[in-house]
């Protein structure tokens, strides 16, 4: 019996050490491979970049520069086709085509989560890089590019959606009167000048593209601010503002730039971050990828490409095809209409030839990547391709229509035919104010097909309706110049959200 | 009562009997003499004589006769059979001994494993169902849950039929909207995610916590239900040596006749001229004509190959078991085999403490293939297998994978082991105090190996690089577990039973890969070394999960009549912010053993009668991992700066708002029951009613402006309902003693209902991959209830186009919808909900015969109220080819009355046209046995029986694709997309015993 007692002694006393080894860290482990903010988080200086390098990753995903995108800035449009075959709709590509799409519609959702995504990460930039012990300087600089970045996705915003909800800061969820702000639509004009002045922050506080080491090639510039600041202007018809603001850039006072000559060279590696270039989305095509998600696959070729000893070339989904109504558009001997559709049964620029068999008769030639002459790691999906946001061709437009605005005939006339005469055509006829202003978008179109612009520039310019209803589409005046409000935005803002009219 | 009379004569006759021979003569005689079942008077054949204190000894004939020859004539012989109480007889020089063995527990006596301990039936006052090893062992399976099926109610099991897969399992139906709802698995202990690793056959007997009281006892791990394997042991007595062995083939039981090649180019052809598209084909030049189906599927072997040994003596017993199982499966190229080996101890060190050690090892290899179920489906019959000239066949126009050439370009193999076990030492200091501790662990461990070679078969089937892609995962999981069990019986009136304990849980993983491109086809050098290091990616990541636990449980039982039991269990978890890491959970029940009342004496209905009422709070803890970290950092992804040539820059930013008050989900349920054995114990019935409701995670939004990335975050903002009823009935009995049969059916009702859905997020699901959704989640209506439009009849002009609402796109023979709500505008407001793949009811039916050598069983399940959605059907991107169903009598402007729409390559709105019953019926399992009389061999084999199966050899469906049985999440089960055809099985076995 004593040994028993002694036993049960010994148990109990096991059981209780058992107890008190285990203490409370047992319930609150530190997280595995999550960084967490108490973590090192904001003694490392190199992180106070990584919250801005943030803001540019932004521009890669799928959802903020490719297939919503593409959808509504490109296809909506007379230049592009939805493309690929009938059947395969692109979840609303048809929708986009036909200018039928509802608050439901995938493409309209996306684009909208994509730029506030894009918004988030440039306000938790600008509220975290303070905190950093780093310099002054390269402070303001990192703020200043998270500036220029948010300027972007608002402008994407505001002219896709009108009146869009206007967060200038990191909202604390749990706090009622931040959540406020993201469940209000703020009027078009506030959300301009909270633009205007992110981009006037950065034009006084970026570097010029000469400014920066060669490892920082790509970050946003006192260039691409003042064109970004301009055409800007431009939608607003400020054009004192576009005038100045271009005429500083052409005349190389906000850093090195001018027309290339080669056009078609623009859209290839060899023409990435040129003097043409203000700001483009930087693209890595080798291990490891950063490319802009399915940029490049969706528009590919939709059917067989091959090289001459019979390997295959990048082929695609086919969507966004170019219109013929844009192949008819160039005037004869225009050089860029060669680098910017290529046809069914063509042999590219890297001798890849289009087999007759595919399904399109026209692709997207701004957005092919030859595998065989330009980086490339075996995975189509992150692509090579720089996607070109700002570019001198589109400066020195700006600028023309700015001095026709303002009366200047001889120097829109000058800047006109600038570009015209790098697509060896020669110098406009076009003479008097309203001409003039008829030939520059009409330059505006075909130097910027496939860019993402015609859409909006149709809007801007207030002949939408007339010339997409003459393309066929279903454009009602006074509802399609903007896009419904994502109805998943609404039910999340508790019906807070009104809707755009006609929607 | 009945009980412990007949017991007591029993007793009085064996003592006659012991009395009467004690003066008979010494010796050696030769003993004969027929063992009798007490239960119905039939004989008993198998069942053990042994000569007590030896290891010598016999079993009876199939006539339950038995001959012992040369046996001392003072020796005691003990008969003994499973279920049947031993009996020791002196032989006192007699030469016929005949004995009848009495059963030795009714079934509210019966023992059932109820989770940190077991209880008799009687005691229980919640709902657990049990099944024995013979049930599960006779079916060719992986694992033993599949064998579940039909069973019991209750639980309904939805497999896949791809080999290697588990099944999906739900108990009392769907809790879960977002976190898995898939039940625990409790192996002696060890609390795991899935049973691959066990042997079947080294499973003694499965029970089933169906109910939240007896759920509560594992707390936040419980809401999805338990399962609880008891795996077998050594028994003290001689050394037994079991061999099972079974080999057959599985083939492919139900098809879908798809379109032939002149039919599929008719079609498309016709599909392209209502888009104004130039003709694919020439439909007289067609120089194939393909059944795809054919080309991906063949018979596949199926074998195991099993044995174990066990016995044991006073101090020790041991099991050992080793098993071989392999599984090719119905396509081509695809098998799966796994080796288990597992060794059990246990060691009586003194009177009052012992000690034992159980280990189970598994190697499985799973060389995969991708499904190609469904690009078998969608390629054209036009196309060959391969052109003369050897390459591959393909369709141009159409973006469909040759299924052949893709199983070929597959090299992608999985190697998992898993070592799984556990160690307890076991004290009884006083008596009625047992006090356990015990370790338990679980460590996987998988490496797969993905080599893709360079390849071009066509536009759409190519690859550009050969990509050697590596994966390597392991975990460590233990759970530290200390308990102390007392019981004692006050008075002879009062028993009290309590068990206290604690635990903790540690569960840790990782995983890793890497890839790289250009490494070379063969297969010895698929290495990553051997590749393009410009091309190399990584990855690393892990998690952490533990858990600290306290619990109890109190069963009080008066007189053995009136019992009333309560749980308490406090959870801690790690995967909760710091004010959210514990829980209590708690259930109480009562139970009232009727038939032991003295009213109840003189009535002759009622053998036993039993009712009982609980109710019990649990949790489910499986929500999406993560959640409980507050304030995580997000990496974006990289960006790169300075062109090609510079390495590229990470991101960080904070884009994730979480629910501060993140825990698990709260499941509360009632569980009424009557449990009942009838008509001297041959039938036996059981009904339950139950009623729970869970407090679910559901993802609700918020606006993207507010600054989460995917909007989305996690909240308990949905209630879901599941109320029913189980019955079930056994009946068992003999004719003339010689055939004996029994017969069971059981069947549950289960009513779905999510009662609150908040949050702004409308939980639609069911992607078709096309654009299109299917299921829309919502109050009133079933979890994943499937949301279309109503189909109305076809298109017969445009003029009835034009003239009714209708989406963009149509064209005369399209399906015509209907505006539901009468707005004039065709739109999603029109859809409406149709019923999800959830059954309203499903049931077992079985049937087993034995006579003489002969023994035969049936077993059926079916289920009934459910739907499905034919989701391939409906996915078509373009030229696809179409069901031979879809294709005949289709609408044409010159077949104005055709039942199916015209040819189209448009992709079509989700509308009733799609949706089928998922109702089926199914003979899961036909067993057929005969045991050799081995006797007169001498060769030591104590059983030698050799069987036939059948499974799954028939089923009734009314769905017209591949399989009913279709398992997915929650929100997007019963679409019938990635297709696995339903096959049926054949096979012979042998059980030998010695």
């Amino acid at each position: 019996m004593r040994t028993c007692k002694l036993t049960i002694l010994f148990f109990c006393g096991y059981l209780m050490l058992m107890l008190s080894s285990c203490k409370e860290s047992w319930l609150d482990p530190a997280p595995e491979n999550q960084l967490i903010k108490q973590d090192s988080t904001f003694i490392d200086v190199q992180n106070a970049e990584e919250f801005v390098n943030a803001c540019y990753n932004q521009l890669l995903q799928w959802n903020e520069t490719t297939f919503s995108w593409i959808g509504m800035s490109s296809i909506t449009s007379d230049d592009a086709d939805k493309g690929s075959d009938p059947g395969d709709l692109g979840t609303d590509k048809d929708q986009m085509d036909n200018i039928s799409y509802s608050s439901t519609s995938l493409s309209v959702g996306e684009v909208w989560v994509g730029n506030y995504n894009g918004i988030t990460r440039c306000n938790q930039a600008m509220a975290n890089v303070p905190i950093y012990n780093i310099s002054d300087g390269l402070k303001t600089r990192l703020i200043a590019e998270a500036r220029f970045l948010r300027a972007y996705y608002y402008f994407n915003l505001v002219r896709c959606y009108g009146d869009v909800p206007l967060v200038d800061k990191v909202i604390d969820a749990n706090t009622p009167s931040d959540l406020d702000k993201a469940v209000s639509r703020a009027p078009k004009a506030a959300v301009y000048a909270l633009i205007e002045s992110d981009l006037e922050f950065a034009l006084n506080n970026l570097p010029t593209n000469d400014g920066y080491e060669a490892k920082d090639v790509g970050r946003a510039t006192k260039g691409a601010a003042a064109a970004m600041l301009a055409k800007v202007s431009m939608y607003q018809k400020k054009w004192d503002a576009v005038m100045d603001l271009t005429d500083q850039i052409i005349n190389g006072e906000l850093g090195i730039y001018g027309l290339v000559a080669d056009y078609a060279i623009i859209w290839r590696e060899e023409g990435e971050n040129t003097e043409e270039s203000l700001f483009e989305i930087q693209g890595r095509g080798l291990t490891p990828t950063a490319g802009v998600q399915g940029y490049f696959v969706t528009q590919g070729v939709r059917g067989s490409i091959r090289y001459p000893d019979n390997t295959a070339a990048l082929g695609g989904w086919g969507f966004n095809t170019p219109t013929e109504d844009l192949e008819n558009a160039y005037e004869p001997g225009d050089v860029r209409k060669a680098a910017t559709i290529m046809f069914r049964g063509q042999m590219l620029w890297d001798s890849a030839t289009i087999q007759s068999s595919v399904s399109n008769p026209r692709y997207n030639y701004k957005s092919y990547v030859s595998r065989r002459y330009e980086s490339f790691n075996g995975g189509d999906w992150e692509s090579n391709k720089n996607v070109r946001i700002l570019r001198m061709g589109e400066v020195y437009l700006m600028n023309a229509e700015a001095a026709n605005e303002l009366g200047n005939i001889s120097k829109a006339q000058t800047s006109l035919n600038a570009v015209r005469n790098r697509a060896e055509l020669g110098d406009t006829p076009a003479t008097s104010q309203t001409d003039l202003r008829d030939a520059i978008w009409k330059e505006r179109r075909v130097e910027l097909a496939m860019e993402h612009d015609r859409f909006f520039d149709l809007v801007r310019q207030g002949r939408a309706g007339e010339v997409l209803r003459a393309h066929g589409k279903d454009f009602t005046d006074g509802k399609n110049e903007l896009f419904p409000i994502p109805q998943s935005e609404i039910d999340a803002s508790d019906g807070k959200y009104t809707q755009n009219p006609g929607y | 009562m009945k009980n412990k009379l007949r017991c007591k004569s029993l007793l009085a006759f064996l003592i006659l009997l012991i009395a009467g021979t004690a003066l008979g003569q010494q010796g050696t005689v030769t003993v004969s003499g027929t063992v009798i079942n007490g239960e119905d008077n039939s004989t008993l054949p198998m069942a053990t004589v042994q000569i007590k204190g030896t290891n010598q000894g016999t079993v009876t004939d199939m006539d339950g006769k038995f001959y012992l020859e040369n046996v001392s004539a003072d020796v005691i012989l003990i008969f003994s059979f499973v279920g049947m109480q031993p009996v020791e007889e002196a032989i006192g020089g007699r030469s016929i001994i005949d004995i009848t063995l009495a059963p030795d527990v009714t079934t509210l006596e019966k023992v059932v494993v109820i989770g940190y301990g077991t209880a008799r039936k009687s005691q229980v006052v919640g709902s657990v169902s049990r099944v024995t090893s013979e049930e599960l062992t006779k079916q060719p399976l992986l694992t033993a849950v599949q064998g579940l099926q039909g069973k019991t109610s209750g639980i309904q099991i939805i497999s896949s039929g791809d080999p290697g897969s588990q099944s999906q399992v739900r108990i009392r139906g769907t809790n879960s909207v977002t976190a898995d709802a898939n039940p625990i698995y409790v192996v002696d202990g060890v609390i795991v995610p899935d049973i691959t690793n066990i042997n079947t056959n080294d499973v003694e007997s499965i029970d089933v916590l169906k109910d939240a009281a007896s759920q509560a006892i594992y707390g936040s791990r419980a809401a999805n239900g338990v399962i609880l394997l008891t795996t077998k042991s050594g028994k003290t007595g001689k050394m037994r040596v079991n061999v099972d062995s079974y080999v057959g083939f599985r083939s492919m039981t139900s098809r879908v006749a798809m379109a032939d090649a002149r039919t599929y180019a008719q079609f498309t052809n016709e599909a392209r001229a209502y888009d104004g598209q130039v003709p694919m084909f020439n439909v007289d030049t067609l120089q194939y004509n393909t059944d795809w189906f054919d080309a991906i599927t063949r018979k596949g072997m199926v074998q195991n190959y099993s044995m174990n040994v066990s016995g044991g003596t006073e101090k020790t017993n041991y099991y050992f078991s080793a098993d071989y199982f392999k599984d090719e499966g119905i396509l081509k190229g695809n098998d799966y085999s796994r080796f288990v080996i597992r060794n059990s101890n246990d060691y009586k060190l003194t009177k009052f403490l012992s000690f034992g050690h159980t280990v189970n090892f598994t190697y499985a290899l799973n060389n995969m293939k991708p499904n190609v179920f469904t690009d078998a489906y969608r390629i054209g019959s036009t196309a060959p297998v391969r052109y003369p000239n050897g390459n591959y066949g393909y369709v141009t126009g159409l973006s469909v994978s040759n299924p052949v050439a893709a199983i070929d370009y597959t090299n992608n193999f999985s190697k998992a082991m898993r070592l799984q076990g556990n160690a307890y030492l076991e004290l009884t200091p006083l008596n009625g105090l047992t006090v356990r501790s015990s370790l338990n662990f679980n460590r996987p461990e998988e490496v797969v190996t993905n080599y893709v070679p360079m390849y071009f078969v066509s536009s759409v089937q190519q690859s550009l690089n050969s990509n050697l892609n590596l994966g390597n995962s392991s975990s460590l999981f233990y759970i530290f577990d200390n308990n102390a069990t007392y019981s004692k019986t006050f008075a002879e009136l009062h028993e009290v039973k309590l068990t206290v304990g604690y635990s903790a849980e540690h569960e840790k993983g990782n995983s890793s890969g890497g890839s790289r491109r250009d490494v070379p086809d063969q297969e010895n050098l698929w290495y990553l070394d051997q590749g393009d290091p410009n091309s190399v990616t990584n990855y690393h990541n892990g998690y952490i999960k533990q858990r600290a636990s306290v619990y109890g449980r109190l069963t009080y039982t008066f007189n053995d009549r009136y019992n009333v039991s309560g749980v308490l269990r406090r959870d801690g978890s790690s995967l909760f912010p710091p004010d959210q890491k514990w829980g209590t959970f708690y259930s109480a029940g009562a139970s009232w053993i009727v038939s032991r009342e003295s009213f109840m004496e003189n009535q002759r209905i009622f053998d036993e009668l039993k009712l009982r009422g609980s109710y019990g709070i649990i949790g489910n803890d499986n929500i999406p991992y993560g959640s409980g970290i507050l304030t995580s950092v997000t990496q974006t992804g990289p960006y790169g700066f300075g062109g090609n040539a510079i390495s590229i820059s990470q991101g960080i930013t904070f884009d994730q708002i979480k629910d501060a008050t993140v825990t698990w989900e709260t499941t509360k349920g009632i569980d009424f029951g009557v449990e009942m054995t009838l008509i001297n114990s041959r039938l036996t019935s059981e009904i339950s009613y139950y009623n729970k409701v869970t407090n679910a995670y559901i993802p609700t939004s918020f606006p993207s402006a507010a600054g989460d990335a995917d909007g989305r975050v996690y909240a308990k903002a949905a209630d879901i309902r599941n109320k029913g009823l189980e019955v079930l009935f056994n009946w068992r009995d003999n004719i003339g003693g010689a055939l004996r049969y029994n017969a069971g059916f059981n069947i549950t009702f289960n009513t779905n209902n999510v009662e609150k859905v908040s949050g702004g997020l409308q939980l639609k699901d069911g992607g078709l991959g096309n654009g299109h959704i299917t299921t829309f989640t919502v109050e009133g209506e079933p979890i994943g209830s499937f949301w279309v439009y109503q189909q109305i009849g076809i298109y017969q002009s445009q003029d009835e186009i034009d003239a009714s609402p209708h989406l963009t796109g149509m064209k005369p023979g399209d399906l015509k919808l209907a505006d539901l709500n009468a707005d004039g505008v065709l739109d999603e407001r029109d859809r409406f909900h149709v019923g999800s793949y959830q059954p309203k009811t499903y049931y077992g039916i079985s049937v087993g015969l034995e006579w003489k050598q002969l023994d035969l069983s049936i077993d059926c399940y079916g289920n009934a109220g459910n739907k499905i959605f034919n989701g391939k059907k409906a996915v078509r991107f373009g030229n696809d080819n179409i069901e031979a169903a879809r294709a005949e009598n289709r609408w044409t402007p010159e077949n104005p009355g055709g039942l199916q729409p015209r040819a189209s390559n448009a992709i079509p709105a989700p509308s009733t046209y799609f949706i089928e019953s998922g109702d089926f019926f199914r003979v899961n399992n036909i067993t057929m046995g005969y045991t050799l009389s081995t006797d007169k061999w001498k060769a030591g084999i104590s059983q030698l029986r050799v069987f036939a199966t059948a499974q799954n050899p028939l089923i009734l469906k009314k769905y017209s694709g591949f399989t009913p049985e279709l398992p997915g999440p929650s929100t997007s089960a019963g679409i019938e997309l990635g297709i696995y055809p339903v096959f049926s099985t054949y096979l012979v076995g042998i059980n030998l015993s010695f």
